[in-house]
């Protein structure tokens, strides 16, 4: 793939067709020129341009790590940039600060949710821009109406009264998109606004970043669900380990090509999985009922088999992870652990037990973010390594580093605090976690949601090294195609039951899709 | 139905219910407790405190927490003495007492907003170095003050309530307005709760915070005022042991220290029950000694038999 150069004339005029709908004849309103940016031990952007007109959605895509969000806190003034300058409407500025962003017109929505959990919802929209009466007095009326219209025309009607932190994810994503309406932006960023939010809720997103495209905003679009950046982009710029990769039309560019320079080799195999013949059972559970969870739960793993879990959020999918790590209480049933009885109790008696949890939410649960990566890796198991109490610091970051390289963590080095790293390192970390345990049953639930192509590929290809190990694995997944792709048995979840059982070669997209939906009853599948 | 009821029983702070079964039990054993003039006492008593606990909320809704309001009582209350006993006029002596506050919640404020210090180290290390500050201007003596003026701020009378009470339910109307229809109750809440998201919308978080500890020094300043003002002097020690009442009042009445959760109106609550606690044993003739390490005992178990129930009723997340 050739890289497709935008020509900016002496003027700084182009014409440029969109969709062949629109047309657009007019300078860049912004423009990033050179724009470089280094983290401590970590190079985030080389020399990147990037800019976008009036009127049209710029999709910015790239890997987790690739420096896409990076470039959009910059221009938000969230951070700032070592070299290399901004232009508005052909003309420098300096963005070092939020507030001068703001000024400009330029305003977006970070991946992190920017929002205060005890402030009520309008409270949040209007942060630090709530309207007055006699210049200091809080209009609490005139602030709820022009919340709840906001939110309208996302089609949200929820009680702006309440506490934020009472709503869940997708309604706070879409209070963190008012927030930033609420200031009528000349430029939006929007930085993976969808990952939390339905299939409808999206669809209202995309109405809504239409219109103001219509109306002459300029829109800059960070994802890398390659589906939805088709509907909604004009252009594209990919990102590749902080360097432009490539960029132009949309329509240039087919999902492969996108995935291509992304990951800037060659996805020769999606789900990469050498099967074999199950060894002997690690995990079996016989009428398990969970508290408020799951009923009458059958179903076994063997050594060297990856077992699927799925089923959609709320069909306890995850309680029963839980449960079987000893979190959440199990009311009755029979648990038989490696050839002997067992009752999850706690955590500690599990991972004892040899057993261990990749959680879905690596960033409250899985992993301690202010911890290095040293230490969350041996975090679970001091007291395997190090059973005379005191702790040899030179060992825990030679086992880290043994780990870094054999699980290829992209990290400067091992004291490095695992919250800069990105999703798809944080999630090796995680493993590594659970890896240096010695952990023979390990359960993911959701191993790559909100990592990247090229990672995904590598956890998977890491569980595929695992099970070949004989570690047998329970794998939970609302990624349809993961589950199909990896596992070795299927198991479909529906509220709170095991609704069919499918081997590997049985099972199929429709016949999974229909069962965990609900559409068909189990005998009929 | 009859769950809707029980909610809403729960959502009553459980620390009403301790408040309620107190009254009782004094009642019973303290003869006396129920007295006219004992229940002013009361008031008249918890005045002063009320001030300093809304002044310890607001900082610990910043997640920060202020551990030398008791000395910056003692420290407005000496500032104030020795104004007086240098010819300033009673009136302005008091409103330099409350200034002194202000600028010791502004140091405070500094060192933890520009030099990023520990909230606990930058005002531990403040109380130390006010004590010793109001040891030597005072040569640990107290500091006698005469004057009509405050004979009138403990005992007068304006509108059928005394003084001190009025004073307190003033500011306590001065703070939940300033809490909800200005710029300065949003960012405390907005600091505790997610300072990033504050400052992306372009405030100046360290002058924000900054200005949370400085009007929790001013109340400090304020009660100290209060405090001198009964007891005719000032004295470095006089709010000695105070911090950990205002703290434990705030908590009481629900503020927490995460994610600026709580407010100042439950706090009033907290200071009710220390407040009659103080006074109950005073009534029932419990010598000063013991009433220490009862009151921490009792102060600890109204905080976790507050948030056992809290977590009963779910109002609480985790476990």
């Amino acid at each position: 793939m050739e890289e497709i150069e935008i020509k900016t004339g002496e003027t700084d005029e182009l014409s440029l067709s969109i969709t062949g709908e629109s047309t657009v004849n007019q300078a860049p309103l912004l423009q990033a020129r050179g724009i470089s940016k280094e983290f401590p031990g970590v190079r985030a952007l080389e020399n990147v341009d990037f800019d976008v007109y009036p009127g049209e959605v710029h999709i910015l895509i790239g890997e987790n790590g690739a420096g896409k969000s990076t470039l959009g806190k910059i221009l938000m003034g969230a951070y700032r940039h070592d070299s290399g300058e901004i232009l508005l409407e052909g003309k420098p500025i300096k963005i070092s600060r939020p507030i001068e962003a703001l000024r400009y017109g330029i305003g977006g929505v970070h991946q992190e949710f920017m929002l205060v959990p005890w402030l009520n919802v309008a409270q949040n929209i209007f942060l630090n821009r709530e309207p007055r009466r006699w210049g200091f007095v809080v209009d609490h009326q005139r602030m709820h109406e022009e919340s709840r219209r906001l939110l309208a025309s996302l089609d949200v009607h929820i009680d702006t009264t309440q506490p934020l932190k009472h709503f869940g994810t997708a309604i706070q994503q879409m209070v963190e998109l008012s927030k930033v309406m609420a200031t009528n932006p000349r430029v939006l960023i929007l930085d993976e606004p969808t990952a939390v939010l339905t299939e409808r809720e999206v669809e209202c997103l995309f109405k809504r970043i239409k219109e103001m495209r219509e109306q002459g905003v300029a829109i800059i679009f960070i994802s890398h669900r390659l589906q939805e950046i088709r509907e909604i982009g004009d252009r594209v710029t990919v990102l590749r380990d902080g360097k432009n990769a490539a960029s132009g039309l949309m329509s240039e560019f087919s999902n492969d090509d996108l995935v291509r320079i992304m990951v800037g080799r060659n996805i020769s195999q999606l789900y990469p999985r050498n099967r074999r013949p199950p060894g002997e059972e690690a995990l079996r559970l016989k009428g398990i009922s969970v508290r408020g969870g799951p009923k009458d739960v059958d179903l076994v793993v063997h050594k060297g088999e990856i077992v699927g879990i799925c089923g959609l959020v709320g069909s306890g999918r995850t309680e029963l992870a839980t449960a079987i790590f000893g979190i959440g209480q199990i009311e009755k049933g029979e648990v038989t652990l490696f050839g002997s009885k067992a009752t999850p109790r706690s955590p500690a008696q599990m991972v004892r037990k040899g057993v261990g949890l990749i959680p879905e939410d690596r960033k409250t649960l899985g992993l301690t973010m202010k911890f290095s990566v040293a230490w969350n890796v041996v975090v679970a198991s001091l007291r395997l390594h190090f059973p005379y109490f005191l702790v040899s610091y030179s060992k825990v970051v030679r086992m880290a580093e043994k780990f870094v390289k054999d699980l290829r963590i992209a990290t400067p080095s091992v004291s490095r605090q695992v919250k800069f790293l990105s999703g798809g390192n944080q999630q090796k970390v995680a493993l590594a976690k659970w890896l240096n345990t010695e952990s023979r049953l390990l359960i993911f639930d959701e191993p790559t949601r909100g990592i990247d192509v090229g990672a995904k590929v590598e956890i998977h290809t890491l569980m595929d090294n695992l099970v070949q190990k004989d570690i047998a694995i329970l794998m939970i997944s609302s990624d349809l195609r993961e589950v199909l792709g990896m596992s070795d048995v299927v198991y479909v979840m529906y509220q709170g039951r095991i609704n069919g059982k499918f081997s590997h070669e049985e099972a199929t997209q429709d016949k999974v899709a229909s069962l965990m939906l609900g559409v068909v009853r189990p005998n009929e599948a | 139905m009859k769950h809707k009821v029980h909610l809403r029983l729960l959502s009553i702070p459980p620390v009403s219910w301790i408040v309620l079964v107190l009254f009782i039990v004094y009642g019973f054993f303290a003869p006396g407790f129920f007295s006219a003039s004992n229940l002013w006492n009361i008031g008249v008593q918890a005045a002063p405190l009320l001030v300093l606990a809304i002044g310890s909320t607001i900082v610990i809704l910043t997640e920060g927490i202020d551990l030398s309001c008791g000395i910056v009582l003692g420290f407005a209350g000496v500032g104030f003495a020795l104004l007086v006993q240098h010819g300033v006029p009673v009136w302005l002596a008091m409103l330099g007492g409350v200034l002194l506050g202000g600028i010791c919640g502004l140091i405070n404020g500094v060192l933890v907003a520009s030099f990023h210090l520990p909230p606990f180290i930058a005002t531990l290390g403040m109380a130390s170095v006010l004590t010793g500050a109001g040891l030597v201007s005072t040569a640990g003596t107290s500091i006698a003050v005469r004057d009509s003026v405050l004979d009138f701020v403990t005992n007068g009378v304006l509108l059928g309530i005394k003084m001190p009470i009025l004073i307190a339910l003033v500011i306590l109307g001065a703070v939940l307005f300033l809490m909800k229809f200005t710029a300065f109750g949003r960012n405390v809440y907005a600091l505790g709760g997610n300072p990033e998201a504050l400052r992306l919308t372009g405030a100046n978080i360290s002058v924000a915070l900054i200005m949370a500890y400085v009007v929790a020094g001013v109340l400090a300043g304020i009660a100290g005022i209060l405090v001198a003002s009964r007891t005719a002097s000032g004295h470095i020690d006089s709010g000695l042991g105070w911090d950990f009442d205002a703290i434990a009042a705030t908590i009481i009445g629900g503020t927490s220290f995460e994610q600026g959760k709580g407010g100042v109106g439950y706090t009033i609550l907290g200071v009710i029950l220390i407040a009659i606690l103080r006074n109950g044993l005073n009534v029932a003739g419990v010598p000063n000694m013991y009433q220490f390490a009862l009151m921490g005992t009792v102060v600890l178990g109204a905080i976790i038999f507050d948030i056992m129930v809290r977590r009963l009723s779910g109002t609480e997340e985790g476990r």
